[in-house]
């Protein structure tokens, strides 16, 4: 009987390490009227540019470009972050960032102009490549993307003495979302 | 047979109605008939169409004219050089994704005195140059933009209302944009400044949004003689924000009943003077910010004056604050005690915002005073204005006094001489 007790005692110790180890991070929803980027001081809409980090202490982060994002993270090395989600571009889903892909082009219009957009599935992002015109990047290649605004970058292409970008280049249409809408 | 026949003639007349018929089928074909440069005089009446302006003409409404459109097409669309569209209403129904009132690409065009309701866009701007905007008004349902600029430069806005929109006024990537006497409110961010160099933003009213301007990514920019006020519906509001600026000249400004009045955040450079900082909760807030002029600003009845985070290298001088032990013992007009401000409780409810319901509570006044922050870290003001200066209210609380003063003497030489008439008696 005390054997029983002993086996059962270890089975419940183990369920219940076990459900710990499991413990799921799920992302909450945006408030668009209180949610404010933790970068850019900008109010986050609740649309597929919005993205969410949640530190290991529970604290929520919203911010509204996936880029803002990326250099909260670089300004704050030493936070323990335990999860971060972006948007797909379609479903305006909540994806795991590292389970994303991601596409960045120059005429992509993004809240603060980093010109990234994400989607759940690789085929959406080959699919609006095709269609417009980007390239793609996965978790990885993103994390060694140069974080640069696009009137950075259009300065650095006027001084190369590259394509004037106020001429007739004209943006995309499934990227012509405004910053905030 | 006669009242049958009589009956015939008045519904003749009735479906021959002028307005009815050039409203379905005219409108674009009076413009297409219009020789360069003419006035297309508009009948009033309402048109149901959308309109497209592709060569220089005027198009003028006389009398009451309203076009309307619910398609995603812009009711009026504005291209080439020198389109000029004058007294008209116009009504975008539409509930598609940025569907525009007025469209505008092309140079020197000019919207006068168009009132615009939309559930769309009010005026889109996409590479406009030299186009004025004046004595219009726009009004929304808040879900998108009241002007919104892209790729546009050196185009003029003055005197339009503008409420319940998104941003009353957005730009992005359209350097030498000028803003002048419009009036926004109800919207989501009064004037909003992104990737946009040289604009000029004067004499604007900006309030009861969630922000009067949110000014960033930008350089070398003007925001003078604005009001900036009652912009406090929201836990975020500020009077003026300024993030990733520089050399951006902040002067003169009333930024009153705000929640926070201006924040700096990883702005430099820039030249913050002269403004009146009235009745806010925060009167100004650094955060990273370095290398700015803070002088002879006007600080008054702040709930919390000043705080600065992160921030160095600001010259802060010759400010008025309400709040600050103040001695002049040379007269000079400035105090010998530094004002200087401690962020602590800006620290403290940066990671954990609920500790705002302790502000100002006894524990949290001791431990302010308690923890000393950095001298790096706090705003000091080294010589503070002993009085403030607020010419307007001076002026009339000075005639105020002198005419108060007149009647109370002429009062008393009156009550005098009947006294002494009586004593005479």
């Amino acid at each position: 009987m005390r054997k029983m007790y002993f086996i059962f005692m270890l089975c419940a110790l183990l369920i219940i390490t076990a459900a710990c180890g499991k413990k799921e991070v799920s992302p909450r929803a945006i408030d668009e009227k209180n949610d404010k980027c933790a970068q850019c001081n900008m109010a986050v809409m609740d649309n597929q540019f919005a993205t969410q980090l949640i530190l290991k202490n529970g604290k929520t982060f919203v911010f509204d470009d996936i880029g803002c994002m990326y250099k909260w993270k670089s300004e704050n090395k030493n936070e323990n972050i335990e999860a971060e989600f972006v948007r797909d571009y379609h479903s305006k889903e909540w994806v795991e960032s590292d389970k994303a892909t991601y596409v960045y082009d120059q005429s992509i219009r993004t809240p603060m102009a980093y010109n990234v957009i994400s989607f759940q599935d690789k085929k959406d992002a080959e699919a609006f490549i095709s269609k417009n015109s980007g390239k793609i990047l996965n978790f990885d290649q993103l994390q060694d993307h140069k974080w640069k605004m696009n009137k950075e970058m259009m300065e650095k292409n006027m001084q190369d003495g590259h394509t004037d970008m106020n001429g007739d280049h004209s943006h995309m249409d499934e990227g012509n979302d405004h910053s905030h809408e | 047979m006669k009242k049958l026949w009589y009956l015939i003639v008045f519904l003749m007349l009735f479906w021959t109605h002028p307005s009815s018929i050039h409203a379905e089928s005219t409108l674009q074909y009076l413009i297409d008939q219009a020789p360069e440069h003419s006035i297309v005089r508009i009948p009033r009446g309402v048109y149901h169409e959308s309109i497209v302006l592709s060569k220089p003409v005027t198009l003028q409404g006389n009398g009451q004219v309203t076009i309307q459109s619910c398609r995603k097409e812009p009711v009026i669309s504005i291209k080439g050089q020198r389109v000029s569209v004058k007294n008209v209403t116009v009504i975008q129904c539409s509930q598609e994704k940025n569907a525009a009132a007025i469209q505008v690409s092309g140079t020197h065009h000019r919207i006068e005195h168009v009132h615009i309701r939309t559930k769309g866009i009010g005026i889109k701007l996409e590479h406009a140059y030299h186009t004025v905007i004046t004595q219009s008004s726009i009004k929304g349902e808040k879900q998108h933009n009241g002007i919104d600029l892209w790729k546009s430069e050196q185009n003029v806005i003055e005197k339009v209302r503008i409420e319940k929109v998104r941003d009353g006024i957005y730009m992005e990537q359209s350097d030498y944009t000028t803003a002048v006497q419009n009036l926004i409110q109800q919207s989501n961010y009064g004037i909003h400044i992104m990737y946009s160099d040289h604009i000029t933003i004067q004499k604007n009213i900006s309030k009861n949004n969630v922000a009067g301007a949110m000014v960033m990514e930008t350089k070398g920019g003007k925001i003078e003689n604005n009001e900036f006020i009652f912009n406090n519906r929201n836990v975020h509001a500020q009077g003026i924000l300024l993030f990733d600026a520089t050399e951006t000249k902040v002067v003169r400004n009333n930024i009153s009943y705000n929640r926070v009045g201006i924040l700096a955040e990883s702005a430099s450079n820039n030249l913050i003077l002269s403004n009146e900082v009235r009745g806010n909760f925060i009167g100004i807030q650094f955060k990273e910010a370095n290398g700015n002029i803070v002088s002879n600003n006007t600080f008054i009845s702040n709930v919390n004056e000043a705080q600065a985070l992160s921030s160095s290298d600001n010259e802060v001088k010759r400010n008025y604050w309400d709040a600050s032990l103040k001695l002049d013992a040379d007269g000079s007009g400035y105090s010998d005690i530094p004002y200087k401000t401690n962020p602590f409780f800006l620290s403290l409810t940066k990671d954990i915002p609920e500790y705002q319901l302790f502000f100002h509570s006894p524990g949290m006044v001791v431990l302010q005073k308690l923890w000393k922050s950095p001298d790096n870290e706090a705003m000091t003001d080294d010589s503070p204005l002993m009085t403030a200066k607020i010419q307007d209210e001076s002026k009339s609380s000075s005639g105020v006094i002198i005419v108060f003063s007149l009647l109370l003497f002429l009062g008393s030489i009156t009550l005098w001489r009947i006294g002494r008439k009586k004593e005479d008696a």
